[in-house]
């Protein structure tokens, strides 16, 4: 269960020109992409992007953890659908409305596939985020799937001792939940001591300025990437004084 | 009591890949009385078996039996009334306040009386060695105390079939006694079974009196625990490793008509003498 929405996100090595891309590029582009699918409402120009993000999930050979993940996210996509339609009483708009949810979750969803949190966490450090913040992202990065795991794990042992998740109402179905979160937090604080006690071992804070054994450095491959994304940027410009959305 | 049969069962954690099987075409039977040692290599399949017969998982082909109820088709709380499993490291399901409410936990899911609970919580408390702490947060108890919680937790909702998974990983000396103590008085009860995943043959040795090795996903051996002490093949092959102990056993059974578990009598008393 909870495997199913931490693999929506999760990183996947692979060989291939996406994943080799700058982190910052790819970044930029996710988040551009992502803040275009918020502010548009034109379904041309939702169709044009995910198009875009499919071709780019297809590149970096993921196309199978993204519907992967749209399964995982149905219900999501059903309930903003619905509550579209019932507030609304607009078929379309309710299809618009989930179609920009996809488009966004397909945006960050390449991004993340392709990105390790490694590879993350050096991308913010040299985008000057204090390298204190960037490790403590990267690391929570790392560590969801473990605490997925740990989540299953812990939910497991409660239902062999009868708990039922399915039983009565929404008050008692919260409260039901107790006794996997109570465990849960405990754990994932006594991780946090021990990975914080690991790096004080390891000399982490010794120096003020860490040294990196890989800067990232923007190649070809980096600028075309860029290039074509401002091209699409331009095209929804160029599309969107032509046909203004009334 | 309960007989658990397990019928070809195959399982894939990854639904779209089901070449990808963990567990391929298992059969076995545990009936009433049984005492499974479940042995194999890391990354066997042992777990997973496990998790399938108490329902976690439901099998990618095949089914599991219990008595004449489909696993597959039961919720894990119909099969939890019968079968009951203590998992690798238990004391990470502690969640309440007292060690009380820990343990009536189960009791009160199975919709228990409230005096009913309290008699059957004291009478598990004191045979656990936990009577004086019942009042106790479960967090402020010593790494034996909380083992012996969380088994006395299980073993409370009264199962016919226990199923423990690695139940001497990074435990003592001391403790590995504490856990076969408690292990056979569970088996004191008539026709009660068990099923130990574990990699500790010594451990299993004094507990069980079947054993089944699994493979690479295949059930490569079943038989009593005797005669996989003279399956040499098993051990030649590299599937399990004599330990010292096992060794030992293993020659003096081969070498005369002395008893296995005079054997093993001998050996425990022998190391306790030896403490």
């Amino acid at each position: 269960m909870a495997m199913n929405f931490v693999k929506a996100y999760q990183f996947s090595r692979k060989e291939t020109t996406i994943h080799a891309l700058d982190p910052r590029v790819k970044l930029f582009v996710s988040v551009g992409v992502a803040i275009i699918g918020i502010i548009t409402l034109d379904p041309i120009e939702i169709a044009f992007l995910t198009v875009i993000q499919i071709i780019i999930l297809a590149l970096s050979k993921s196309m199978k953890l993204w519907l992967r993940s749209l399964k995982a996210l149905t219900f999501f996509i059903l309930l903003i659908a619905v509550s579209q339609y019932l507030t609304t009483q607009s078929l379309i708009q309710a299809i618009i409305f989930s179609a920009r949810f996809i488009l966004i979750t397909s945006a960050t969803s390449w991004f993340f596939y392709t990105t390790s949190p490694e590879d993350l966490g050096r991308a913010l450090e040299q985008m000057g985020v204090p390298s204190d913040f960037s490790l403590a992202f990267t690391l929570s990065m790392r560590f969801i799937p473990v605490i997925a795991n740990e989540f299953q794990d812990v939910y497991d042992a409660q239902r062999v001792r009868g708990l039922n998740l399915e039983k009565g109402n929404l008050l008692e179905r919260t409260k039901a939940f107790l006794p996997i979160l109570i465990p849960l937090f405990v754990e994932v604080i006594r991780r946090t001591y021990e990975i914080s006690d690991a790096l004080e071992l390891r000399g982490y804070g010794f120096k003020e300025k860490r040294s990196h054994w890989k800067e990232l450095k923007l190649t070809t491959n980096d600028y075309i990437f860029l290039a074509f994304f401002l091209l699409t940027i331009a095209i929804i410009v160029l599309h969107r004084l032509c046909y203004p959305l009334v | 009591m309960a007989k658990i049969s397990i019928e070809d069962v195959s399982f894939s954690y990854e639904q779209d890949k089901k070449n990808n099987f963990v567990l391929k075409d298992v059969s076995y039977s545990i009936l009433p009385g049984d005492s499974v040692l479940l042995l194999g290599p890391n990354g066997s399949g042992k777990t997973t078996l496990l998790k399938l017969i108490m329902g976690l998982l439901k099998p990618t082909k095949g089914k599991i039996r219990i008595d004449d109820v489909d696993t597959s088709k039961a919720s894990v709380f119909e099969i939890s009334k019968k079968v009951s499993m203590i998992f690798q490291n238990p004391e990470k399901q502690f969640f309440a306040e007292t060690v009380r409410e820990e343990l009536s936990f189960g009791l009160k899911n199975r919709g228990l009386r409230e005096e009913e609970i309290k008699k059957k919580v004291e009478e598990v408390a004191k045979k656990f060695g936990l009577f004086e702490y019942l009042d106790k947060s479960p967090f402020d108890l010593s790494g034996g105390e909380k083992r012996r919680l969380s088994i006395a937790s299980i073993i409370i909702l009264d199962p016919e079939v226990l199923i423990v998974d690695e139940p001497t990983a990074g435990l003592d000396f001391q403790y590995r006694n504490l856990m076969i103590s408690i292990i056979r008085g569970f088996l004191e009860t008539r026709n009660k079974s068990l099923v130990v995943a574990t990699h500790d043959i010594d451990f299993g040795l004094r507990i069980a009196n079947k054993a089944a090795v699994i493979n690479e996903g295949k059930l490569v051996w079943s038989g009593d625990v005797v005669s996989l002490l003279r399956e040499e093949e098993i051990f030649s092959k590299g599937i399990l490793a004599h330990t010292f102990t096992s060794s030992l056993i293993s020659r003096v059974i081969s070498q005369s008509n002395v008893d296995f578990q005079k054997v093993v009598k001998v050996l425990e008393e022998l190391t306790e003498g030896l403490m």
